[in-house]
């Protein structure tokens, strides 16, 4: 329960952004400050103020919650290794003359669109100040997931050899799916 | 002096994490420490503090617990072991990196002549 109506303002500010479990904490610190305040002799209007002064602007505050967010973690990690990824497969097929395996070009296409939707949901989510976009994430990382498998079946299914390029991708991706699928469950959590 | 985010970025977790060597601490405590630690250089909105602990206890580097003090919910945090081992870490990592900048950074003595 909020001290003070600038107080209760604010908090109720944070609550339209951020997870509950957040808010509490926040809320927790908030009046604490408040309380210093006070206690430093402040009428309750000018330690209302200074606790919210303190505590720094609503939009800072959401934006330090969306940049610590496991979600934005997990895109950045993805992001960022997915050069490799891109680097190992791309190879692969090229060396393995993906081009004539019997796969029918609509699951090719839809693939390609996957991926391609897949990426643009992890740009907005790590380059977003936004926490409800943060949310993406989980579903990004399914979907990752589901790629990965789709191409090692592909592979399994399609590829007339074993070639290097692809005894390389091959673990690369099945290590990311492991990693990943642990990651999920915070990725997913609000 | 206030240092600015980007001079802290990298070293906040270690930071908060050394705060709460001495035992649990409230979030503002823990604000303060990092303020009054540091000569004032490291004083951050207190806003900006508790996601970096939200972080921190799902990381499993501390645990936050609410208590009920004065009729009033407080949330304070501790290290676990995962979290000290983390600073042991960091510490001796830190401690070879400054002994390294230092002797690159300092003048070399006067040599000394008979």
């Amino acid at each position: 329960m909020a001290d003070h109506p600038l107080i209760a303002g604010y908090i109720a500010t944070l609550g339209d952004r951020l997870p509950a479990e957040a808010v509490d904490e926040l809320a927790d610190g908030l009046n604490e400050t408040f309380q210093h305040h006070l206690r430093r002799g402040l009428t309750r209007s000018d330690a209302a103020a200074a606790a919210i002064a303190e505590f720094g602007r609503p939009d800072l505050v959401i934006a330090a919650f969306t940049r610590h967010s496991a979600g934005r973690r997990t895109a950045v990690r993805l992001l960022a290794t997915a050069p490799v990824f891109a680097a190992l497969w791309g190879t692969t097929l090229i060396t393995a003359h993906a081009w004539t395996w019997p796969i029918p070009p609509g699951a090719a296409v839809a693939f390609g669109v996957t991926l391609l939707t897949v990426a643009t949901a992890l740009v907005v989510v790590a380059a977003s100040n936004n926490p409800e976009r943060t949310r993406l994430a989980g579903p990004a990382s399914l979907v990752v997931i589901l790629l990965d498998l789709a191409m090692l079946t592909a592979v399994a299914a399609a590829a007339p050899a074993l070639t290097w390029p692809m005894a390389l991708a091959v673990p690369a991706s099945l290590a990311r799916i492991a990693l990943t699928a642990r990651n999920l469950p915070r990725a997913i959590a609000p | 002096m206030k240092a600015d985010a980007q001079a802290l970025k990298g070293h906040l977790d270690v930071l908060l994490l050394a705060t709460l060597t001495a035992g649990p601490r409230h979030g503002y405590a823990i604000k303060e420490a990092l303020r009054d630690g540091s000569n004032g250089r490291f004083d951050l909105p207190t806003g900006t503090v508790y996601p970096a602990l939200h972080r921190l206890d799902r990381a499993g580097l501390i645990t936050g617990s609410w208590s009920v003090v004065d009729g009033r919910r407080r949330r304070t945090y501790q290290l676990t072991a995962a979290g000290r081992r983390k600073l042991a870490g960091e510490r001796a990592g830190w401690h070879e990196f400054a002994r390294a900048v230092t002797a690159l950074l300092e003048p070399d003595p006067w040599p000394t002549t008979r």
